[in-house]
C-alpha cells in the first residue's frame, strides 16, 4: 500500500513535521538525502564523515524545524545546515593539523595569477560522466577553501555576501577565493584534457 | 590586468554587478582580447560545473540510514528540554550561577555576622557584668552554685534582700527574706 505521505508537497511534510510527525520528516530525508550527502561529501571529500555529518544535519534540521519560515525552499535550508556544519568540522580538522603546504600555497593565488589563460575550454566536449570524474579530481587538488566557496557558488547558487557570511570572511576574500579556485581549476582540467590525449 | 579589475570581470560573469557596471565590463571584454579570454574560461568553468548535475547517490539504504538519524534525535531529545520550554532552559541557565553567587553571598554575610556579634557579645557580656553586680550563693549540701544578677545598674547593698535556698531534692528554690 503507497505510502500517504509519497505524494505530499515538501512544504506539507515540513509542516507536519513541524507538528512533531517523524514519519513526515522521514519522507523528507529521504527525498533529499542524496543532494545533502552529495554536498556534505563535496566538501570533505571522504565517504565516512560525509555520512555523518549529513546525519548530524539532518539532526539539526529537526531541532530547528521551528525557525523553517519557508524564505527558502526546504532543501536549500537543509543543504545551508549541512554546509554549515561541514564549515566547522574543517574548521576543527585544521585547528588539529596545519594545512598542507600546497593549500597554503594556493591562498594567496600567485601561482593562479600569473597562469596562461586556458583555451579553448578545457572541458568542452566531454560526456558527462566524464565531465564529472574530472571535476572530482580537479576539485581534490584544491585547497579547502577554494573548493568550499566553488562548491557554495557553483552547486549552491549562493551570492558572494552570503558565502562571505557563512565563511566568516569578506566578500572581497570570497571573490578573490573564488577567483584563483576556478584558475586552478582551469589549469587541472586542461592538464587533465592533455593527459588524457596522450 | 589588475587584479581588481580580474575580480570586477569575474562578477561580471557571476552577474552580481549593477547594469551600469556590467556594461563597463562587457565593453573592456570587447575592447581588450585577454579580458575576453580571461571572462572565457571563467564562464567555462561555471558551466562545466553547471552541466555536473547528476545527484550522488548514497552508499546507504533509506531504512538503515533513517534509523540512525531517528536514534539521534531521540538520544537527543532525552538530553535536550523540549522546543517549548525555551524558558525553562533560560532559566535553568541563569538559575545556576545565580545560586551559586546568592550561596557565597550567605556565607560572607555569615562570615561577617559571625565575626562581628562576637566582638559586640563580648563587649555588651562585660558592660553587663560590671552593671548587673552579680552575687553567688552557694548550696553546702548539693555543691551547687547560683549566680544572681542583679537588676539595677549600681545597685547598693541596701537593695539587696537576704534570701534563702531551698532544695527538696529535685529543684531548688530562692526566697526573699
Amino acid at each position: 500500500m503507497p505510502d500517504p505521505q509519497e505524494n505530499s508537497s515538501d512544504i506539507e511534510l515540513v509542516r507536519l513535521a513541524q507538528q512533531g510527525d517523524m514519519r513526515a520528516f522521514e519522507e523528507l530525508v529521504a527525498r533529499h538525502r542524496d543532494k545533502v550527502y552529495a554536498r556534505a561529501l563535496g566538501m570533505m571529500r571522504n565517504e565516512d564523515e560525509a555520512l555523518d555529518i549529513s546525519q548530524d544535519a539532518w539532526v539539526k534540521g529537526w531541532q530547528r524545524l521551528r525557525q523553517f519560515q519557508g524564505d527558502s525552499s526546504f532543501v536549500t535550508w537543509m543543504t545551508r545546515i549541512v554546509i554549515n556544519l561541514c564549515l566547522d568540522q574543517l574548521r576543527k580538522l585544521k585547528r588539529k593539523r596545519a594545512e598542507s603546504l600546497e593549500a597554503m600555497d594556493a591562498e594567496p593565488g600567485g601561482v593562479e595569477r600569473q597562469m596562461p589563460v586556458t583555451m579553448p575550454n578545457p572541458t568542452e566536449g566531454l560526456e558527462r560522466e566524464e565531465l564529472r570524474a574530472r571535476l572530482n579530481r580537479a576539485l581534490a587538488q584544491l585547497s579547502q577553501k577554494h573548493r568550499t566557496v566553488l562548491i557554495m557558488h557553483e552547486f549552491e547558487q549562493m551570492e558572494y555576501r552570503e558565502i562571505a557570511r557563512q565563511m566568516k570572511c569578506s566578500v572581497g576574500t570570497v571573490m578573490s577565493r573564488l577567483f584563483y579556485a576556478r584558475r586552478h581549476m582551469a589549469s587541472l582540467l586542461a592538464g587533465l584534457k592533455r593527459e588524457n590525449l596522450e | 590586468m589588475k587584479r581588481g579589475l580580474e575580480l570586477k570581470l569575474q562578477a561580471w560573469v557571476d552577474g552580481e554587478l549593477t547594469a551600469a557596471e556590467a556594461e563597463e565590463m562587457r565593453r573592456l571584454a570587447d575592447a581588450d582580447p585577454d579580458a575576453a579570454r580571461l571572462a572565457a574560461e571563467l564562464q567555462s568553468i561555471k558551466t562545466a560545473f553547471a552541466g555536473d548535475s547528476q545527484p550522488v547517490t548514497m552508499p546507504e539504504t533509506r531504512e538503515f540510514y533513517w534509523s540512525k538519524i531517528e536514534r539521534q534525535i531521540h538520544r537527543e531529545a532525552a538530553v535536550r528540554p523540549t522546543p517549548g520550554l525555551w524558558w525553562a532552559e533560560r532559566l535553568r541557565r541563569w538559575l545556576a550561577p545565580l545560586t551559586g553567587a546568592a550561596a557565597l553571598a550567605a556565607v560572607l554575610v555569615v562570615a561577617l555576622y559571625q565575626f562581628k556579634p562576637q566582638q559586640e557579645a563580648f563587649n555588651q557580656v562585660a558592660g553587663t557584668m560590671d552593671a548587673m553586680q552579680p552575687r553567688t550563693f552557694r548550696d553546702g549540701p548539693s555543691g551547687i552554685s547560683f549566680v544572681v544578677f542583679h537588676e539595677t545598674a549600681q545597685p547598693s547593698m541596701g537593695d539587696v534582700a537576704p534570701v534563702r535556698i531551698r532544695n527538696d531534692g529535685s529543684s531548688f528554690m530562692i526566697d526573699r527574706e
